[in-house]
């Protein structure tokens, strides 16, 4: 698809305008305000067929010589400036209190929650949070109160999504303006391949107990308590003993340790990186939803058996992150 | 694209549209034909029954088929597409249309741009006083609707929406002053639209029997007159208008002739006025009987000494004009294509009346005492001023002087004109006013068009022409009381009732002072009005460049109120005056040097004022010691949040020195 000339012009003069406006800001450090000196503003479309509306009334009553005519043209011409001023006050003083990436599989979605809090007396209307050309709207922001804007960019492809920059602009109260602000709040999103391929978890090589173990074993196999640690999996925590007054323990299985399930690329059939990177993302994924414990092999990185939330985490940011030597960056 | 409309989506925001493009429309119900306002009425229905059950909008070569007959209807009525009437029209109708094809928030946009010229067209037609409330109101609508529009997602109650664009409106206002008083205004028309179309009102170019009765029902205003200085006896207040030379024996016109103009020679008294006159659609401008100065350049005096204007007037006019009753004009001799119109009768018309005319004046040997005796004759046979007399025969004169005997003012110049010619006696009807209310509150003169009379001019050798009234031989009360001293019964209920009632005539007075007052000082700010107010402000050489420098400053302070006013918003005030006077005594320490750490209680902060500021202890203490009490303890007395308050006031702590 060529573009043409008067687009790629757009696109050159937006890229000047963001790096012009990315050297004056510099970087944010959350949480911050937005202050008015970086808070710029522009007439919409209907701004523009406003003003041409009010220039024809002007005429018309100069034809005329209407003073009427003047004074309902003088108003609007007098509203459409205070519209602007209250465009622009409608972003002023607005905190970002700070951007979160959530986790995404490639080809899924990424939440971006933007964090803001509005410490003014006065309630906020239409704010709208763009990032990559994804929108999250916020139609009303009330008083001294605090709100999340969720984005959801398309992750594509597995890897680090860097976002620079986030903007956020508001057309309140007539559409008139579009006043907006840049963000500058660097986050680095991890992408995990996407979770596929139909080939089976390897067995263990000590026992043929694999992925279904545990669940169906039962408590035979329960060697002991052992004290908690972060990352444990909350069904394995002895609620009972909790409830009697003990300590946080984790019932310790004699099966975990004797299977120690560890994923690798040798494991999966295909040669191709790709599909056996989302081989094991599946494998993963799937066992630590049946508990299972295991670790991960992959060049250069070892990850011992574990399971937990944290644990599920390393791994597959190990995983997204095979062969990028450096992030790709992304405006 | 033949998509039902969502049912219930959004219908808050085109309900507002609606309601703003209805308020609009509804500016014009005088003006519009009613076929136009039947056809706009039938969309909206059918708009809100589509909105209401959800149904498809109408398909779109129905749509294209009305635009059709709505734009062919709109062409045989007015000819045009262009100028203020059809436009009107056309922008009403078509407003109604894309409504019926109004689905996303672009269009209802537009729709509300050419609400807000709707509303300008309004103005168009008149700019009254009550005009004002209801266009503000209209526009405000519009305004909350685009509110709406933009924002159908905000969650914002009709209430919290028309207040917020009230407020913004109210705002906007100052800045329309400054801009209303100092935007240069440039007078006069760039380009030459077909006018706004009134119907003429007052008196017109030619006069038939039984025409000025209609008027005389009218309470109407005519013009408005402020005399600077001395005032004319009522018995000198003719206006003079349209001057009637030809006559085809039923109806009197200005008709087509010229002659030159012969310079009257006029004496003291001069009386010096300002003239406010309402739109007549016509040309002539009326001034006390004979003007000699007038202000405006475009004014023209006639030969008949009548003031005409090149352009009609379509909209109330003020002239500052100087009068001089007495005056000896054309003594000379009147130029032979004059003398011949101011004598001619038609042949074979009146015939009684001329040989009336002949008899008379054979009997009374010179013109002056035929005039006497015609003039008797009005006031001694039994001629009756009425303002219901009967239909006249084709020769009008005859059936009135030999049959019905009763008439007008208009009946009796037209009669005694008639006579005059038919003896050879140069003459001629003069149409115009006579008479005017006094305004003792706004201190003005009101002629009505109740006033409208009719006299005659007869051109008599040596004296030049004189003018003879034949009503006041009849009904000398008319001239001396005016129209209403005549009337009798034949006056409408509503200004027997109003002459009945001194208060009631004074509110009528009231409001006509207020009308006055806004005519003179907004609808027809101007140009002129500008530089007065240069003056005013001390500026000795007033000129486009003084306007533009004030209408900057005059901005740029309206600007920085609004954004003084908008920040001020923008701070949380806190309500509760206790922690109010805390956050000022941290605020005040913060100047000081010593800044609250948003963990620290009350009393660790006041622990760290000590150890960094020890002289302000003496001074922090008992505020953190009230400020403890009062928040968290129950048994605080009960000064004590004045007693903070006070403290705090008076605490002023000054930075280190060193």
């Amino acid at each position: 698809m060529a573009a043409s000339p008067l687009s790629r012009l757009r696109v050159f003069v937006n890229d000047r305008v963001q790096r012009w406006a990315r050297r004056r800001q510099g970087p944010d450090h959350a949480p911050f305000p937005l202050e008015r000196r970086r808070i710029y503003i522009l007439p919409t479309k209907f701004g523009v067929a406003y003003a041409i509306t009010v220039f024809a009334m002007l005429l018309g009553s100069m034809n005329y010589n209407n003073s009427l005519g003047f004074a309902l043209t003088f108003l609007l011409a007098a509203l459409g400036l205070v519209v602007m001023h209250h465009c622009h006050r409608n972003l002023a003083g607005l905190v970002i209190a700070n951007v979160q990436a959530g986790e995404a599989f490639a080809g899924g979605w990424l939440k971006l929650a933007v964090g803001c809090e509005n410490p003014s007396g006065v309630a906020r209307f239409g704010l709208r949070f763009e990032c990559l050309e994804t929108v999250a709207d916020l139609p009303h922001l009330p008083a001294a109160s605090p709100a999340l804007a969720t984005l959801e960019l398309p992750a594509e492809t597995r890897g680090v999504l860097r976002i620079d920059r986030i903007s956020v602009s508001t057309g309140f109260p007539l559409g008139l303006f579009r006043a907006w602000s840049w963000i500058y709040l660097p986050v680095e999103a991890v992408v995990y391949p996407r979770p596929a391929g139909e080939q089976a978890p390897p067995p263990s090589a000590e026992s043929d107990r694999g992925a279904l173990g545990l669940t169906r074993r039962g408590d035979e196999d329960f060697r002991g308590f052992r004290s908690y640690h972060p990352g444990d999996s909350p069904r394995r925590i002895a609620w009972k003993a909790l409830a009697r007054g003990a300590p946080l323990l984790v019932k310790d299985h004699a099966g975990a340790t004797r299977a120690p399930l560890i994923f690798e690329l040798g494991q999966v059939q295909s040669r191709d990186l790709e599909r056996g990177l989302s081989q094991l993302c599946r494998w993963i994924v799937t066992a630590e939803a049946q508990l299972n414990p295991f670790g991960l092999r992959l060049p250069g990185v070892l990850i011992a058996p574990e399971s937990g939330a944290a644990h599920r985490r390393r791994c597959l940011t190990a995983l997204a992150l095979v062969g990028a030597e450096q992030p790709r960056a992304a405006a | 694209m033949q998509l039902p409309e969502r049912r219930g989506l959004l219908r808050e925001p085109l309900a507002w549209t609606m309601a703003s493009v209805t308020a609009a429309v509804g500016l014009h119900v005088g003006h519009l034909p009613p076929w136009v306002m039947a056809i706009f009425i039938v969309l909206m229905f059918w708009r809100v029954l589509v909105a209401l059950r959800g149904t498809r909008l109408p398909p779109r070569m129905l749509r294209v088929l009305i635009v059709v007959v709505v734009v062919g209807g709109v062409l045989m009525r007015y000819r045009t597409l262009n100028g203020v009437d059809a436009g009107t029209a056309l922008l009403s109708l078509m407003a109604a249309l894309k409504l019926l094809e109004t689905r996303n928030e672009r269009d209802q946009l537009v729709l509300l741009l050419i609400s807000y010229f709707l509303v300008l067209a309004a103005f168009l037609y008149g700019q009254q006083l009550w005009l004002l409330p209801l266009a503000a109101g209209v526009a405000w609508l519009i305004t909350a609707a685009v509110l709406r529009v933009a924002h159908a997602r905000a969650p914002l109650r009709p209430r919290a929406v028309l207040a917020l664009s009230g407020r913004m409106l109210l705002q906007a206002t100052p800045l329309m002053l400054v801009l209303f008083l100092l935007f240069p205004r440039v007078p006069g028309p760039f380009w030459a639209l077909p006018s706004v179309s009134h119907a003429s009102s007052g008196l017109g170019d030619d006069m038939a029997p039984g025409d000025i009765t209609e008027l005389s029902l009218s309470s109407e205003v005519a013009f408005r007159v402020r005399f600077a200085g001395k005032v004319p006896v009522p018995a000198l207040r003719y206006w003079r208008g349209p001057v009637l030379h030809d006559f085809d024996g039923y109806t009197w016109s200005h008709g087509r002739g010229f002659s030159q103009m012969q310079e009257p020679e006029t004496f003291e008294p001069q009386y010096d006025y300002t003239l406010m006159l309402e739109p007549t659609n016509n040309y002539w401008v009326y001034a006390l009987d004979l003007p000699v100065l007038w202000s405006d350049g475009r004014i023209n005096r006639t030969y008949d000494y009548q003031l005409r204007v090149p352009e009609r007037i379509d909209q109330p006019v003020t002239y500052q004009l100087s009068s001089r009753p007495a005056y000896r004009a054309a003594v000379a001799g009147l130029k032979g294509t004059l003398q011949n119109r101011d004598t001619y009768l038609p042949d074979d018309r009146n015939l009684r009346t001329r040989e009336l005319a002949q008899r008379m004046h054979a009997k009374a040997g010179s013109d002056a005492a035929y005039i006497n005796a015609v003039l008797q004759m009005f006031r001694e046979q039994s001629f009756f001023y009425t303002l219901t007399p009967s239909r006249l025969d084709f020769d009008s004169v005859d059936d009135f002087l030999f049959n019905t005997r009763k008439g007008f003012c208009a009946h009796f110049a037209s009669a005694f004109t008639t006579l005059m010619r038919a003896a050879g006696i140069p003459a001629r009807v003069v149409t115009g006013y006579q008479g005017g209310e006094y305004n003792r509150l706004g201190g003005y003169y009101i002629v009505r068009q109740s006033d409208a009379h009719a006299w005659s001019e007869v051109w008599l050798a040596g004296r030049g022409w004189v003018r003879f009234d034949p009503t006041a031989a009849v009904a000398p009360e008319r001239i001396e009381r005016g129209s209403a001293g005549v009337l009798g019964a034949d006056e409408p209920l509503t200004e027997r009732i109003i002459r009945g009632n001194a208060w009631i005539a004074d509110i009528r007075f009231a409001v006509d002072t207020f009308n006055t007052f806004w005519r003179e000082n907004v609808v027809q700010f101007g140009a002129a009005t500008q530089q007065d107010l240069l003056k005013w402000l001390g500026i000795r050489e007033p000129d486009w460049r003084w306007l533009t420098g004030l209408l900057a400053v005059g901005l740029v302070l309206a600007l920085a109120f609004l954004s003084f006013v908008l920040a001020r918003e923008l701070r949380r005030r806190e309500r509760d005056p206790v922690r109010r006077a805390y956050a000022r005594f941290c605020d005040r320490l913060e100047q000081g040097g010593v800044k609250r750490a948003p963990h620290e209680g009350p009393l660790d902060f006041l622990a760290r004022v000590i150890r960094e500021r020890p002289d302000l202890a003496a001074e922090c203490e008992p505020i953190a010691r009230l400020y403890v009490q009062l928040r968290y303890e129950t048994d605080a007395p009960q000064d004590a949040a004045q007693e903070l308050s006070r403290r705090v006031r008076a605490f002023h702590p000054r930075l280190q020195p060193g």
